[in-house]
């Protein structure tokens, strides 16, 4: 595979350890260019320590990364020429006017589009002279953002971007992505726990739980295999399934091979699941 | 390179505060210019001082400030991320980072030092050494820049790797000092103070070169930033010692031959020299060393305060003293505790391939004088006026004694004769016995005058020349009666001294006398117009030395009458040693020394 068209990320038995603590524990995913790749779990499921990996912010333990084919801890300045990043919490100087950032950004990266950069700060109606400390969380966001794509990256990397967010905020972001995915086809990772905000731009999905990476899949896949079926009496076909749960006076069970599935006779209800519903089905929590 | 000033820019924008802090801080000693007490000039000198501490103290604060600060908070706060999500290496964050906080540094030293530099110069002349001050103070802010950063990166990590830092800091400083102890035992502070001077100029050097690596390898985690300075550091600082030890090795591998500039003292017999001296290139490092005339032996010593009763009366062994206990040593050198140091007595025969043997007699401190029997049996050691005789194989004192001032000299191994002067003009010749314990005094005389009291080389006699006392200006005394023996009239251009077997010898112009009692028994004619008599080199050998006519030596033969060689051109440097016109040390017969 030539760096050409070898993937945007590529993760291959990465663990992670903090001490006897493993953080991620042998994981492998990989992102394709032009995908979007959303990346589930809870807090302390090991999202964020993958993510400073990706980056070549911290060294795995074991394993390998790369960005679109190289190696991230090695070339990583390099790299980061390509890569747009919207931190989980913006780490900009918070005495910095947004102004002064862009000129900073503007000397770091080669590919650097002010005029996409002001449009978008304008569109967000963020005065450049404000200090970055006195913006709101959302606009914060909104900058790290806008100086990210500024930066023309093949890949963007949003790391739980809608957290602390309200649903306008919320919203708008995801619009924002959505709308420069259609412009330049770039690649996303992201993270999050707003399964509903990205249900509607991911390709793909991984969850992460308790440091394990227990799904990476196609998301229309995982879709088709997922099914709710619900009984008006607990179903014989089904003997002591462990999903099996209550549901009003009769019965309700989750199906992962769904294609496959023989459908039983008295069931009354087959409905798809949303993501937020799958990743309950196979985390056992809420996201 | 380009990255990196980016940084520093936005470095300098962030702390630009700092800027109008100097400031402030340069006028508020304006102040004592407007109190209406004192004149104007103590107003100027106010003003001066003030400027001069607050100055001070506020680049040191800051310079410490800027240091602890430099990564160490952005790590801490876990901000990072914001200059390693960038395309931007590890180095050129620190460089970038570094070189905004000299650059806020410069800046500041420059603005807080400007009203004593251009303002007052009244005040800024009086300072010679107003240079020299900025430099230091130039230098000791980025010492203690980069001195915050490698304590802040430590601290704020809070693993166990502290200890580590610790246990190395302390071997470090231990290792440094003790490589700097042969330099000190040598007063060679010079190079000492070169030494500590480089070892802080590379230890900087290591600090903002590591720090990079650091950053490149440390990136965002806290305690991988500490683990990486950790590693550059004391390895590093290995390697430095390592230099260290190098360089003094070979400052300190010199011999009797390397020595440019000798200073010499000899045994009062045989052919061993005490010598010591500055070689090429040492700086002030002073080799010392007991060295061998004749064939060219030596033995090599600490530096010592040099004093007559380090050889025995033959020549043929010495005693000294060496530092017992390296490690008070090294706590006295590095914490400046001047408390005093045991020292052990050293004691040796003077002969080629002789080995010291260390004498486990241990001091508390130093000694006024030492001196040691032929046989090395018995060290006499005179410290605090206390005279303290020790059997060298049981390390027992044998006696001791309040002396005061004073010398002595092994009759025997049981018999010692003590020269001893007390504050109270009090001049006395003893004699103690070492079996029995007991003192005899042999001879006093309670005389303000400047008086020396000197034992004849026949043990019988003791010599008593006082000063400005033309009439009777040497006395010659039987120490077996405490009486004046019958002697020759001498004036007080004569000198004097006693031979092996009794005689008395005396220089006079012109001639040298030889007197049984006060009967001359031989006048010798010599080519001398102010001679003066050295010693008795051999038996019946005599070494006279002219004063006039820049130096002329003569060994005379008191038994034949004759002059048996002469040098020209010299003067002594020490006994029997002199220095020729080309400034070469020989001996009294010409031959060179080194």
């Amino acid at each position: 595979m030539t760096n050409e068209t070898a993937p945007a990320v590529f993760a291959d038995a990465v663990t992670i350890r903090y001490g006897s603590k493993v953080a991620v524990d042998n994981g492998t995913l990989s992102v394709a260019r032009g995908s979007v790749y959303a990346l589930l779990g809870r807090n302390g499921a090991g999202k964020s320590s993958l993510v400073r990996t990706l980056l070549g912010q911290q060294p795995a333990s074991a394993g390998t990364i790369r960005l679109f084919g190289e190696d991230v801890w090695t070339h990583r300045a390099t790299l980061m020429e390509r890569v747009g990043i919207v931190p989980e919490d913006a780490d900009a100087p918070p005495d910095m006017r947004v102004d002064k950032l862009t000129r900073f950004w503007s000397s770091l990266y080669a590919r650097w589009d002010v005029t996409l950069f002001n449009e978008r700060l304008e569109r967000f109606h963020i005065a450049p002279r404000t200090k970055f400390g006195d913006l709101s969380k959302g606009q914060k966001k909104q900058v790290m953002l806008a100086l990210s794509l500024a930066t023309s990256p093949e890949l963007l990397l949003l790391d739980d971007p809608t957290l602390g967010l309200d649903v306008v905020a919320r919203k708008s972001l995801f619009e924002e992505v959505i709308a420069e995915l259609a412009d330049r086809g770039i690649t996303v990772l992201i993270t999050t726990h707003d399964l509903g905000g990205v249900e509607t731009i991911a390709d793909r999905v991984g969850v992460m739980h308790d440091g394990r990476l227990v799904l990476d899949e196609e998301l229309e896949t995982l879709k088709s295999r997922f099914r709710r079926v619900r009984f008006a009496a607990r179903p014989v076909a089904l003997a002591n399934g462990s999903n099996v749960r209550a549901w009003g006076s009769g019965s309700e069970v989750v199906v992962s091979n769904f294609p496959e599935w023989n459908e039983p006779a008295d069931a009354v209800e087959v409905s798809p699941m949303s993501l937020e519903e799958i990743f309950i089905a196979v985390t056992g929590e809420e996201a | 390179m380009q990255k990196a000033l980016a940084i520093a820019r936005r470095e300098i924008e962030e702390r630009s505060f700092v800027f109008i802090t100097a400031v402030v801080l340069t006028l508020a000693p304006l102040l004592a210019l407007i109190v209406p007490r004192g004149t104007m000039h103590d107003r100027l000198s106010a003003f001066g001082v003030l400027s001069l501490i607050l100055a001070v103290g506020f680049t040191g604060g800051l310079a410490i400030t800027l240091g602890v600060s430099l990564v160490g908070r952005e790590l801490t706060e876990k901000r990072m991320s914001f200059f390693f999500s960038r395309p931007v290496t590890g180095a050129q964050i620190w460089f970038g980072k570094l070189t905004a906080a000299i650059a806020i540094l410069m800046v500041c030293i420059a603005i807080v030092f400007l009203p004593s530099t251009f303002f007052y110069p009244a005040v800024s002349s009086s300072w010679v050494a107003f240079p020299f001050l900025i430099s230091t103070i130039i230098a000791g802010s980025l010492f203690l820049l980069l001195m915050g950063h490698t304590l802040s990166t430590i601290f704020r990590a809070r693993s166990a790797w502290i200890a580590l830092d610790f246990c190395a800091a302390v071997a470090f400083k231990i290792a440094l000092v003790a490589a700097l102890v042969p330099l000190l035992l040598h007063r060679a502070v010079g190079d000492a103070m070169l030494v500590l001077t480089i070892v802080a100029l590379l230890f900087m050097s290591i600090i903002a070169i590591g720090g990079a690596r650091q950053l490149s390898r440390g990136r965002i985690d806290v305690r991988r930033n500490h683990r990486e300075l950790s590693k550059v550091l004391w390895i590093s600082l290995a390697v430095v010692l390592i230099l260290v030890y190098a360089a003094v090795l070979w400052v300190t591998a010199i011999g009797p031959r390397d020595l440019k500039q000798v200073w010499p003292r000899s045994a009062p017999a045989g052919s061993w020299t005490y010598i010591e001296g500055w070689a090429k290139n040492r700086g002030d490092f002073t080799g010392s060393f007991f060295y061998d005339v004749a064939t060219g032996a030596s033995i090599r010593v600490p530096m010592q305060h040099v004093w007559a009763g380090q050889f025995d009366r033959n020549g043929t062994a010495a005693v000294w003293l060496e530092p017992a206990n390296p490690i008070g040593l090294l706590i006295d050198q590095a914490f400046s505790t001047r408390r005093p140091q045991p020292m052990e007595l050293v004691v040796s025969r003077l002969e080629a391939n002789a080995t010291p043997k260390h004498t486990g007699i241990i001091l508390n401190g130093g000694a006024s004088f030492t001196e040691v029997t032929s046989d090395l049996s018995r060290v006499a050691v005179i410290a605090g006026g206390i005279l303290t005789v020790y059997d060298v194989n049981t390390r027992a004192s044998l006696a001791s004694l309040q002396v005061g001032d004073a010398y002595t000299r092994f009759i025997s191994p049981n018999t010692i004769r003590i020269v001893a002067f007390t504050d109270d003009h009090m001049k006395r010749a003893q004699e103690l016995d070492l079996r029995s314990r007991k003192v005899k005094t042999l001879f006093a005389m309670n005389d303000a005058r400047f008086t020396m009291l000197r034992l004849g080389s026949d043990d019988r006699t003791l010599i008593v020349h006082t000063w400005r006392d033309g009439s009777v200006p040497y006395r010659f005394i039987d120490l077996s009666t405490g009486r004046d023996l019958p002697a020759p009239s001498l004036t007080a251009e004569s000198s004097a001294i006693v031979l092996h077997d009794g005689r008395i010898v005396t220089a006079q112009p012109g001639h040298v006398s030889v007197y049984s009692g006060a009967v001359l028994q031989r006048d010798i004619a010599i080519d001398a117009s102010s001679p003066r008599l050295q010693e008795e080199r051999e038996p019946g050998k005599i070494l006279v030395w002219d004063t006039k006519l820049r130096g002329r030596s003569l060994l005379v033969d008191v038994d034949r009458g004759a002059v048996v060689t002469t040098a020209k051109g010299i003067v002594p440097v020490g006994p029997s040693i002199f220095r020729d016109e080309q400034g070469t040390l020989i001996t009294w017969d010409g031959k060179p020394i080194l």
